[in-house]
């Protein structure tokens, strides 16, 4: 899948998640201004149609007329949803064609920054310097990697000026609200950044291309596994760091400021005050448990839920963090200290956890499925059973299947057995790419080299044995992820 | 290093500015936006910083060698000994144009991870005869999100040496066998104790391990053997690069006809086995490593030796060897003749055979030398181009004919 | 084949390869291919520069088989009769009588042998290859076991005669023993402050003893896809654009017999591919004739070598391979 056909999906995806969540907390400022839940999924589909439109087919000599019914095509379903009541429908209306305009505006950014060439012109691209130029210049139509920050910040900005001005008028939040707005700004900043980066490297792959530069396959989907790692970082950051540690806020300044104004240069702490007006810390009753209720059973289970629910939350931002700290430092972890230390702990032990299972769970299906296939192929179940003569003729055969299969598999995985290999090379390889296996790799080849290569006589259950250290290595290397940081980048 | 996709200047200042307000109203979203341009305009372009200053690039080839129309890769590493995961790398080489494949510098785009190296294979293809010079490196780094782009040169360069075109001699119309006349071996050379000239009467002083045994016990006087002394034919190979003996019009035909015959002499003389050196008035181009070669008043000198790395040094110095207009031949045999004083075989490799030249080789020729004159121009003294063989002074016309000069 | 034979040959070589390491620092390959060549009945070619261990490494050989051992020092005045010995006229008994020359020891070490004319070369090698030596009409039959190590410095070129091709042929391998490590030259000095150790080197075989394990060597069992291997290794050499002669059958027999000692000393009685291509460069490289253009652009018969060995169909489980 290419990065020009996952960059409108984030677009609209974004201009979605900054719509609605300006119109929650608009709605919560504004009682009157509260939206309908179903207006959210026509944000969604207007927001996507508009920024694919924008990308593949949009151009200048787009007729205004097509412009307007394809508007009016978004519009028109919001109007009979709001009853036909105009006064209903102006402000979902309105919000329906920001989100499509924020959608469209990036739709044709992408699509604008493909003519790349046009605006820098070919005899730029014929120098060596060129793409640097071009990601350095400043001028030509507002660079499209600006135009990608500047919405993004403004976005970040008028949420913020809402959430502060929800905060000034003392507003308070139900548990559904507040898990609404964490979700909606969790998908924004996440889309955000993910169609900033995106945009960044789709702008690089246009830029390279004309530069003919030698991409290397894998940076793509390094690009995505290391921007996933920042993002969850990011995520990790905004949503746990602290938010109330500051003594000078503004509200505290003001009240500092009013009692030097009353009362003279005695500073005093805001007052906390409750609904009736009267001074009080906040806090204080819930603190306070009352001695004649008794927790009964439901109590403590409530409590211990509680406490699982919490303790599996540390769990998972622990987990969370641990993978980070496992892919921002790589094969350093050993050096890592306290809380990064547990966390790639936890993260290694409950990965590893996995993979055991998983693996035993193959490990038996390939057994099952190896005992199953090698007799079928050269009848060995049958010399065995039967024919004790022809028995030993046929066995080693098996092994050399069981080679190929392997060769096979790990073909697959990009450990290919050349020609010009010697199996114990070939066995050399795979076990740099299966330390763990090392010693059962090792076994399997030197077994290999006396059935192949000496003329002597292996016994059955030497054969038998050999066979299932293939089937284990066979499992282990349908588990194996590639590794190719010390990968090679042909250029000619 | 500098350069970069946004004004991060900008971004800096609203970040505090955030930063600020955040401070202010304690909100989660004005945190966010906080922490959010901490991270990507501080924290992250801080470590990446860092992390660039300590890239290492090296080349994983030493000189290289080269025929003109040979195709080389050359090997760059690239080493991320940082936790830093580099976003993206694009690296080229600077490539002069006569060792460029295609029409373009190749520019090589990948990613590197913490602790990790990559290598970065690039094409040369010789076009022409040369010394030449790779490097620096141009190096450019990049984040996940354009916020910043760092561009630096790396000092890392590589010599590429395209040797001349080396023919067979039967192909510059030559003899398929060049025969030296018969000339006088100036230095006295060691007996050969594998050519025995005969047997004299004992004298004192003779060791007793020449003495013949069997011819002893036959005559009952100690007789001792005698042998013949070793020759080893040494040549020197003149070259003229003088720009004032070159037709204008075939100034660069010439010069390379030249260049190459004498590439195409030593090389046969080599591998017949002979000590072979070269004298010439040209001027070493400018990546030439000067200190292979003996310079001697404004000329350039590689004494007689035998084997391939003395083929390898004379074709070295022939990649960088340039015409000049200071120094004319016949200075150049008055001034160095007293250099080559050993040799016995001068071979001249001039575009004309003036009668200057051949007056000066009939006085070399009555020193007992032998000098054999390969004129790539034109031949003035036709009469010397079918001498005999054992004849001490010959001349040769070397024929621009075929694939020599295109 | 009894497994016995091969286990024997792996001790034989254990124990010589520790005897000698009492006296080289390090150089444990080197010592197995010197193994390898001697359990093969060829002659080594030590191409390095002076003081690396040469004549050492000849002289702990010597010692550890409990044979002779004996020097040429090879000059340009060097008859061939100096190798080879010379009839000498007796006056007592009025008689020649024949001086044996260095050739008849069991280890020979031939210095510089590309000091050496080309008669004193080729009446050597000729020694080397037929086992006796001819002198006044006289056939006088070399030691058993017996190897030749012959030295020569790749940096000088004045003054000497170069192995011709053919000749070159006749080395079972060639080597090159390489400087030390920085830990093995320390280890060197603090070995040689006192008495050097060569002189309390015991021999720990006999010539019979490894004269049975030559034989023993030959049994090793080839499968025939190592075998095909061999073949398409060696033809591959002679069609290589870099070279001008490729290596001759001569080369091919080498190769197969120098993998079955190699197998042996591991203690197999069975040759891998592994076995090929450990010992493809020491016995080939030398048998290749590069072409002047290919020793130009920095070409060595090692990477061709390397090149062919990345390029050659080993056969382990290709179609054709059984």
């Amino acid at each position: 899948m290419k990065i020009k056909q996952l960059l409108p999906a984030l677009a609209a995806l974004f201009s979605f998640s900054i719509v609605a969540l300006s119109a929650q907390y608009i709605g919560l400022l504004f009682p009157a201004f509260t939206v309908p839940f179903w207006l959210w999924l026509i944000l969604l589909t207007s927001s996507l149609e508009s920024a694919y439109y924008a990308t593949y087919y949009l151009n200048r000599r787009t007729p205004i007329l097509v412009r307007f019914i394809e508007l009016g095509l978004w519009l028109l379903p919001v109007y009979f949803l709001c009853g036909r009541v105009i006064e209903s429908f102006l402000w979902p209306g309105f919000l329906v064609l920001i989100s499509w305009l924020i959608a469209r505006g990036y739709g044709s950014q992408l699509a604008f920054m493909e003519r790349v060439a046009d605006y820098l012109g070919d005899q730029g691209a014929s120098t060596v310097s060129w793409e640097y130029e071009s990601l350095a210049s400043t001028d030509y139509h507002d660079l499209p990697i600006k135009y990608f920050w500047s919405r993004l910040y403004a976005c970040g900005i008028l949420i913020a000026l809402l959430a502060i001005a929800f905060h000034n008028r003392g507003g308070s939040l139900k548990v559904a609200e507040a898990f609404h707005l964490t979700v909606l700004g969790s998908v924004a900043l996440v889309s955000g950044l993910a169609l900033q980066a995106g945009a960044y490297l789709f702008r690089l792959q246009i830029l390279w291309g004309y530069a003919q530069a030698d991409v290397s396959p894998s940076l793509t989907r390094r690009w995505i596994k290391g921007v996933a790692t920042l993002l969850l970082l990011v995520l990790f950051v905004v949503n746990v760091a602290p938010v109330n540690y500051w003594p000078l806020t503004a509200q505290r300044i003001s009240a500092i400021a009013r009692g030097l104004l009353i009362k003279g240069p005695r500073v005093s702490m805001p007052p906390m005050t409750s609904q009736d007006g009267s001074p009080q810390f906040e806090g204080e009753q819930d603190l306070l448990f009352p001695e004649e209720v008794a927790p009964g059973p439901w109590g403590i289970i409530l409590a211990l839920s509680i406490f699982f629910v919490f303790a599996g939350l540390a769990f998972l931002i622990l987990f969370v963090l641990g993978f980070i700290v496992v892919h921002l430092v790589g094969a350093e972890v050993e050096r890592l200290k306290g809380l990064p230390k547990l966390a790639v702990q936890i993260y290694s032990g409950l990965q590893r956890a996995l993979c055991q299972l998983f693996h035993a769970m193959r490990n038996a299906r390939t057994r099952l499925q190896v005992r199953g296939n090698i007799p079928d192929s050269n009848a060995f179940a049958e010399n065995v059973v039967k024919r004790p003569a022809r028995r030993r003729a046929a066995a080693p055969e098996n092994v050399r299947i069981m080679l190929r299969r392997i060769a096979q598999e790990a073909g697959k995985k990009g450990l290919v057995f050349h020609p010009a290999l010697t199996p114990s090379e070939y066995g050399r390889m795979l076990m740099d790419h299966l330390p763990e296996a090392s010693r059962v790799v090792d076994g399997f080849f030197a077994g290999y080299h006396k059935v192949r290569y000496s003329n002597q006589e292996v016994s059955i259950s030497e054969q038998e044995n050999l066979l299932e250290i293939g089937a284990d290595i066979i499992t282990k290397i349908e588990n194996l992820r590639g590794d190719e940081s010390h990968g090679k980048v042909g250029g000619t | 290093m500098s350069g970069g996709a946004i004004d991060l200047t900008l971004w800096k200042v609203l970040t505090f500015l955030f930063v600020g307000v955040a401070l202010l109203w304690e909100t989660r979203p004005a945190y966010g936006l906080a922490y959010l341009g901490l991270l990507l305009f501080f924290i992250f372009q801080y470590c990446q910083g860092k992390a660039t200053e300590r890239l290492m690039v090296e080349r994983l080839v030493g000189e290289c060698y080269l025929f003109p129309d040979d195709t080389r890769s050359l090997t760059l590493q690239v080493t991320n000994p940082t936790l830093w995961n580099f976003a993206w790398i694009s690296i080229a080489d600077r490539i002069p144009a006569q060792l460029m494949t295609g029409k373009r510098p190749k520019r090589s785009v990948f990613a590197l991870s913490s602790r990790s190296s990559q290598e970065v294979t690039f094409q040369i293809t010789a076009r022409e005869r040369g010394v030449y010079c790779l490097g620096p490196l141009d190096v450019f780094v990049g984040d996940f999100f354009g916020i910043r782009t760092q561009r630096f040169g790396v000092v890392q360069e590589q010599t590429v040496v395209v040797f001349p075109p080396i023919y067979q001699i039967a192909d510059l119309a030559l003899p398929a066998r060049l025969s030296f006349g018969s000339f006088k071996a100036l230095w006295r050379m060691h007996p050969d104790p594998t050519r025995l000239a005969g047997l004299r009467h004992y004298q004192e002083g003779d060791r007793l391990r020449s003495i013949h045994w069997p011819a002893t016990a036959r005559t009952q006087t100690l007789q001792v053997k005698q042998f013949d002394h070793t020759v080893t034919a040494t040549c020197v190979v003149f070259l003229d690069l003088y720009k004032g003996n070159y037709a204008v019009s075939k100034f660069h035909v010439g010069t390379e006809l030249a260049i190459t015959t004498v590439a195409s002499l030593v090389n046969y003389l080599i591998q017949r086995g002979e000590a072979c050196g070269l004298v010439s008035n040209a001027i070493l181009a400018e990546y030439s490593s000067e200190n292979v070669v003996a310079s001697h008043e404004g000329a350039l000198q590689i004494l007689p030796r035998q084997g391939i790395a003395q083929l390898t040094q004379i074709l070295t110095v022939l990649a960088g060897v340039k015409a000049q207009e200071k120094k004319d031949f016949l200075h150049l045999l008055t001034e160095c003749a007293h250099l080559s004083e050993g040799a016995a075989i001068w071979l001249w490799v001039v575009p004309k055979d003036t009668p200057e030249l051949i007056e000066r080789a009939w006085n070399f020729v009555k020193k007992g030398r032998q000098v054999l004159i390969f004129v790539v121009d034109e031949v003035c003294h036709q009469e010397l181009l079918h001498s005999s063989p054992d004849s001490p002074l010959q001349v040769f016309h070397i024929s621009t004919e075929g694939a020599i000069v295109s | 084949m009894a497994k016995l034979a091969v286990h024997k040959v792996a001790e034989f070589g254990a124990k010589v390869a520790g005897n000698i390491a009492k006296v080289m620092v390090g150089k444990e390959i080197s010592v197995k291919m010197l193994l390898v060549a001697l359990l093969s009945d060829g002659h080594v070619l030590l191409e390095d520069v002076p003081g690396v261990g040469k004549t050492m490494l000849a002289r702990s050989l010597a010692t550890s088989l409990g044979g002779s051992f004996s020097r040429i020092q090879c000059t340009p005045d060097l008859l061939p009769s100096d190798i080879t010995g010379l009839s000498i006229y007796n006056q007592k008994h009025e008689d020649f009588v024949f001086r044996q020359g260095p050739i008849m020891a069991q280890v020979v070490l031939v210095d510089e042998i590309n000091r050496a004319t080309p008669r004193t070369q080729s009446s050597l090698l000729e020694a080397m290859g037929e086992g006796q030596v001819t002198v006044d009409g006289r056939t006088h039959a070399l030691g058993k076991p017996f190897l030749v190590m012959a030295t020569q410095n790749p940096v000088e070129f004045e003054g000497t005669f170069p192995l011709p091709e053919a000749q070159l042929d006749r080395f079972f391998l060639m080597l090159q023993l390489g400087y030390p490590s920085m830990e093995e030259e320390s280890e060197i000095l603090l070995r040689l402050q006192g008495r050097h150790p060569i002189a309390d080197l015991k021999a720990v075989s006999d010539p019979a003893e490894v004269v049975a394990m030559q034989q023993i060597v030959t049994e090793v069992f080839v499968e025939e896809s190592v075998r095909k291997y061999v073949v398409r290794l060696v033809r591959s050499t002679r069609g290589q654009s870099q070279v001008h002669l490729g290596a001759s059958p001569r080369g091919s027999l080498a190769l197969l017999r120098a993998a079955q000692a190699h197998a042996a000393l591991d203690n197999r009685d069975y040759v891998t591919p592994d076995d090929v291509k450990m010992m493809a460069t020491s016995v080939l490289g030398h048998r290749l004739t590069l072409k002047a253009e290919s020793a130009l652009r920095g070409i060595t018969a090692p990477s061709i070598m390397a090149e062919l060995l990345r390029q050659v169909d080993v056969g382990a489980e290709s179609k054709d391979g059984a």
